[in-house]
C-alpha cells in the first residue's frame, strides 16, 4: 500500500519508493522518509487533503496524490516503536 | 590579519538560525539578494572576545545540499564558492535526528565547522537530554549548546568559533556506505579530477553528488568534460541492480542509519508526553472547527489591512504633506526663493517622499501581523488548511495570505510572496495580487458608486471587487498555461510546534521589511514621482503653475488631453480629458484619481460658468455624472480600467524588485493591455455598440496571450 492510503491515527513503516520525480524524492529522503522509518498519520485537513504525519520526532504535511510514490506497510500499535 | 574572516550559518528552516544570527550580529546587518535568485542574503558583522571582527553570512534554511529549489541552490552555490572560512551548523535540539542529516552532508565536504545545538531549554522541557560532548566526539567537531536569546551562550559560542578558526581542522567523522556503494564511489571518483579541482572539493564528494543525481554537480561534471552522462547513468543502474534501489535512496538510508546510531548514543528521552502543540492542533486543524477558526483569523487579517490601508490617507498623508510639502514651501517663501524652486522642492521632491512614507503604516502593520502568524507557527497551519482550495487555482496554500493582504495594499502583499519556495508560484501570485482591489481604490469606487448607483452603492462596489477576483483567477489559470509553464511545485511542508510569538523578533522583522522597502523601492519611486510631480507643476512653456486655478494648464493636463483618444474606446470622451489625467495621477496613488477629477472638473465648471456669468458650485456627484453622460455602464467601463491597469508606483517598484526588469515590464504591459481590452470590450458591448473596437479589444487579448503561449513554450520558469 502507499502512504496516502493510511487513515488518521494509523501507523506504518516506509518500505520504499515507486519510481518517479527524483527532485520530490530527494527532498523526502533528506527529511528522513527512508526505508524502515515509522510514520503515524496525525491529521487530515478539513477538505480531505493534505495530511499531516509524524516522522522522526517532527510533523510534516504532504498532498495525497503526491505521497502515492511512498510505499508503506501498515503497523499495529504493538509493532509501532517496538523495533 | 590580512583578510577579514567569514563564517557561514547553515541549518534547517526554523532551526533558530536567524535568531542566532541576530544574536551574533545585533543591528549590524545588511540584506541583499543571492546572485541569480530572489532569495534574501543576510550579512552581518560580529566581534569576537579577542577583539577581532568577522563577517557572518546567514544562509537560507535547507534540509540538504541538493539543489532542487532556489533556497537550496543559493546555499549549495555559496558553499561551493568557498567564501566562508568556517561554517556554524545550527541544529534544533528538539528535532536533532533530522537536523543531523545536513550535519553529515557538511562533514562530507571536509570544511572546518562548529555545531550549535539551539533550543536546549525547549528540549529539556520535553524531557530530551543531549550529551553534547559525546556528540562532539562522534562527529569530530566542537559542539556548543545554546539558547540563542542568552547573550552568555552567544559569547561562549564565539569563543569556540575563534578557537576552531585558529586550528581550521575539518571534521574527522568518516562515513562508510558499504562495499557495493563504496566501489561505485571509487570508480566515479577516479574520473572527477577536473570538476573536483574546479569546485575545490574532494573527488569522493563529487562522485557522491553524481550518484545522488544532484543537478548542479552533475552539470559541472558534464561542463568540465570529466565524464559522459552515460557513465553516471551506468553507475546508477549498477547500484540499482545490485541493491534493488537507486543510489540516492541507498545513500540517504545509510546516512540516517549512522544518525540513528548517533542518536541512540547521545540522546536520551525520558517518557515522552503529549505536547502543547498537539493539543492546539486538535482544535485548529479539527475537521469542523478548523475552517471556521481559519476564516476568523483571516477575517482579522483582512480587517487589519483594511484599517491599515486607510491610515495613510487619513492620518499620515495630512501630516506628511505638511512636513514634506507645506513646510518647505513656507520656508522657501520666507527666503524669497523663486517659484520654480518651490515647485521642484515641494511638489517634486516633497511629494515623492510623501508618497514613499505613506506606505509606512500599512507595511508596518502588515508585517507585524504576518510575523505574529509566522512566529507562532499558525502560518504553516493556514497553508495546510488552504492548500486544497488554492490548488484549484493552481497555487499552493501558502499563496492565500499574500492574496488576502492584497485587498489592503499590494506592496506588503507582493513582499509577502517571499515565503513561497517555488519561483513559479511566486510569479503567479505576484501577477494575481493587483486584481485584489486595494484599499486605495476604494474611495474611487465609492465616489462613482455614489454618483451612479446612489440607491445601492455597495452593490456596484461589490461588483467591481468580484470582477477583480474573477479576472485574477482567470489570469492565474491563463498564465499558468502560457507564460509560466513548468512543473508544479511539490508540497512538502513542516508543521513546526507552536510557540509564543517573540515581540523582539517580530519588531526586528517588521523593521527589517520597512527599511528594505524604503531603501530599495524608494530608489525607483522617488525619481518616478519626481517626474510626475514636475509634470504636474509646470506648463508647456516651462512656467510654474501650481494650485487649482492653473490645474488645466499643466504639462500633465496637456499630456492627458493629447492621450485621451486612446481612452475613447473605454468611454472617456474628448471633453472628459480630466479622466485620462486622473489615470496618470493614479499612478502615484490610486486615491488621487478622485482628487484629480474633483479638482479639474471643478475648475472647468468655474471657467464655463464664468463665461456665462453664472454662480454656484456643482457637487462632486453631479460633476462626475455630467462627464460620464451615458451613465452607469460608461462609468463602469472606466472603473474597470482603473481596477486593472498598472498598480501604483509603490507596488510596481516592489514588483520590479521581486521579479526582475524583464518580467516587471511584462507585468506593467499585461495589466495595462488587459485593462484597456476588458474596458473596451465592455464599453463596446454595453454602450457604444461599436464592433470595430470590440474586435480590437479581443484582438489585443488574443495577441497578448498568443505571445505568452509562444514564449512559455520555449522558456520554462524553474530554477534556472
Amino acid at each position: 500500500m502507499t502512504l496516502d492510503e493510511l487513515k488518521t491515527g494509523q501507523m506504518g513503516e516506509i518500505t520504499g519508493y515507486t519510481l518517479g520525480n527524483s527532485a520530490y524524492r530527494a527532498k523526502l529522503l533528506a527529511l528522513g522518509l527512508t526505508r524502515g522509518v515509522q510514520v503515524k498519520i496525525i491529521n487530515v485537513a478539513p477538505l480531505g487533503d493534505p495530511f499531516e504525519l509524524a516522522v522522526r520526532g517532527y510533523h510534516l504535511s504532504l498532498r495525497r496524490d503526491e505521497a502515492k510514490v511512498i510505499k508503506v506497510r501498515q503497523l499495529t500499535k504493538e509493532d509501532f516503536l517496538k523495533r | 590579519m590580512s583578510k577579514q574572516l567569514t563564517i557561514g550559518l547553515i541549518g534547517n528552516p526554523n532551526c533558530g538560525k536567524t535568531t542566532l544570527f541576530n544574536g551574533l550580529t545585533g543591528a549590524k546587518q545588511h540584506i541583499g539578494n543571492w546572485p541569480g535568485v530572489t532569495v534574501e542574503k543576510k550579512e552581518g558583522v560580529t566581534t569576537f572576545p579577542g577583539g577581532e571582527t568577522v563577517n557572518v553570512v546567514d544562509l537560507p534554511g535547507v534540509y540538504s545540499l541538493t539543489a532542487t529549489s532556489e533556497d537550496e541552490r543559493a546555499t549549495l552555490e555559496y558553499v561551493l564558492s568557498h567564501e566562508a572560512d568556517l561554517y556554524v551548523n545550527v541544529l534544533d535540539a528538539t528535532t536533532l535526528e533530522r537536523n543531523l542529516y545536513l550535519t553529515l552532508l557538511m562533514c562530507e565536504l571536509q570544511v572546518p565547522m562548529v555545531v550549535v545545538v539551539t533550543m536546549m531549554d525547549i528540549a529539556r522541557q520535553r524531557n530530551i537530554d543531549i550529551e553534547l560532548d559525546h556528540l562532539a566526539e562522534h562527529l569530530g567537531v566542537p559542539v556548543v549548546g545554546v539558547n540563542a536569546n542568552n547573550p552568555l551562550d552567544v559569547r561562549r559560542l564565539c569563543a569556540t568559533i575563534e578557537k576552531t578558526l585558529a586550528t581550521a581542522k575539518p571534521p574527522t567523522i568518516r562515513l562508510d556506505y558499504g562495499n557495493e556503494l563504496e566501489q561505485e564511489i571509487d570508480i566515479l571518483a577516479s574520473c572527477t579530477v577536473k570538476t573536483a579541482a574546479a569546485l575545490k572539493v574532494s573527488r569522493r564528494w563529487v562522485a557522491l553528488k553524481a550518484l545522488e543525481g544532484e543537478p548542479l554537480v552533475t552539470k559541472a561534471l558534464l561542463d568540465y568534460h570529466d565524464m559522459a552522462p552515460e557513465v553516471i547513468e551506468g553507475a546508477i543502474a549498477r547500484v540499482t541492480e545490485v541493491l534493488k534501489d537507486p543510489p540516492d535512496i541507498e545513500l540517504a538510508e545509510a546516512r540516517y542509519g549512522i544518525i540513528a546510531g548517533l542518536v541512540r548514543d547521545v540522546v536520551h528521552i525520558r517518557q515522552s508526553k503529549m505536547y502543547f502543540s498537539e493539543i492546539i492542533d486538535r482544535f485548529v486543524l479539527n475537521r469542523f472547527l478548523g475552517l471556521p477558526i481559519f476564516l476568523a483569523i483571516m477575517a482579522g487579517v483582512f480587517f487589519l489591512v483594511q484599517t491599515a490601508s486607510g491610515l495613510p490617507t487619513d492620518l499620515c498623508d495630512q501630516f506628511g504633506s505638511y512636513l514634506f510639502q507645506d513646510l518647505p514651501t513656507r520656508l522657501l517663501g520666507l527666503c524669497h526663493a523663486p517659484d520654480w524652486l518651490v515647485a521642484v522642492v515641494a511638489s517634486g521632491i516633497g511629494g515623492a517622499i510623501n508618497v514613499l512614507f505613506s506606505f509606512v503604516p500599512v507595511i508596518a502593520c502588515m508585517f507585524f501581523a504576518l510575523s505574529i502568524l509566522e512566529d507562532s507557527g499558525y502560518m504553516a497551519r493556514a497553508a495546510f488548511l488552504a492548500d486544497r482550495f488554492m490548488r484549484a487555482l493552481g497555487l499552493p496554500g501558502k499563496s492565500f495570505v499574500p492574496l488576502l493582504v492584497g485587498f489592503g495594499c499590494s506592496v506588503p502583499a507582493i513582499m509577502a510572496t517571499r515565503t513561497l519556495e517555488s519561483r513559479r508560484d511566486r510569479m503567479l501570485t505576484i501577477f494575481m495580487i493587483p486584481f485584489m482591489s486595494c484599499g486605495a481604490k476604494l474611495p474611487v469606487y465609492a465616489a462613482f458608486a455614489a454618483a451612479f448607483c446612489p440607491a445601492a452603492p455597495a452593490r456596484m462596489m461589490l461588483l467591481l471587487y468580484l470582477t477583480g477576483v474573477v479576472l485574477g483567477v482567470v489570469t492565474g489559470l491563463a498564465l499558468k498555461k502560457t507564460l509560466f509553464r513548468g512543473e508544479p511545485a511539490h508540497f512538502i511542508m513542516e508543521l513546526p510546534p507552536y510557540h509564543m510569538p517573540r515581540l523582539r523578533h517580530i519588531l526586528f522583522h517588521t523593521w527589517e521589511r520597512l527599511v528594505g522597502f524604503l531603501w530599495r523601492a524608494g530608489r525607483f519611486i522617488v525619481p518616478m514621482m519626481l517626474v510626475l510631480g514636475l509634470l504636474n507643476s509646470f506648463d508647456i512653456h516651462g512656467k510654474v503653475c501650481v494650485g487649482e486655478e492653473n490645474a488645466s494648464q499643466t504639462l500633465l493636463s496637456s499630456v492627458g488631453k493629447a492621450i485621451t483618444p486612446v481612452f475613447e474606446p473605454i468611454g472617456v470622451e474628448k471633453e472628459n480629458w480630466p479622466a485620462s489625467v486622473a489615470i496618470f495621477t493614479g499612478l502615484g496613488a490610486k486615491e488621487s484619481v478622485i482628487g484629480t477629477l474633483n479638482g479639474l472638473y471643478g475648475q472647468m465648471e468655474r471657467v464655463e460658468k464664468g463665461e456665462r456669468g453664472e454662480k454656484g458650485e456643482e457637487t462632486e456627484r453631479s460633476a462626475i455624472r455630467r462627464h460620464f453622460p451615458k451613465g452607469f455602464n460608461q462609468a463602469f467601463s472606466y472603473l474597470l480600467f482603473i481596477l486593472l491597469y498598472v498598480p501604483c508606483l509603490g507596488a510596481t517598484a516592489v514588483v520590479f524588485k521581486e521579479v526582475g526588469k524583464g518580467y516587471g515590464c511584462v507585468f506593467v504591459g499585461y495589466l495595462t493591455a488587459l485593462g484597456w481590452s476588458v474596458a473596451t470590450i465592455y464599453h463596446s458591448l454595453m454602450v457604444s455598440h461599436n464592433s470595430v473596437w470590440l474586435v480590437a479589444g479581443a484582438g489585443v487579448l488574443a495577441v497578448m496571450f498568443g505571445a505568452f503561449w509562444l514564449y512559455g513554450r520555449n522558456h520554462r520558469v524553474d530554477l534556472k
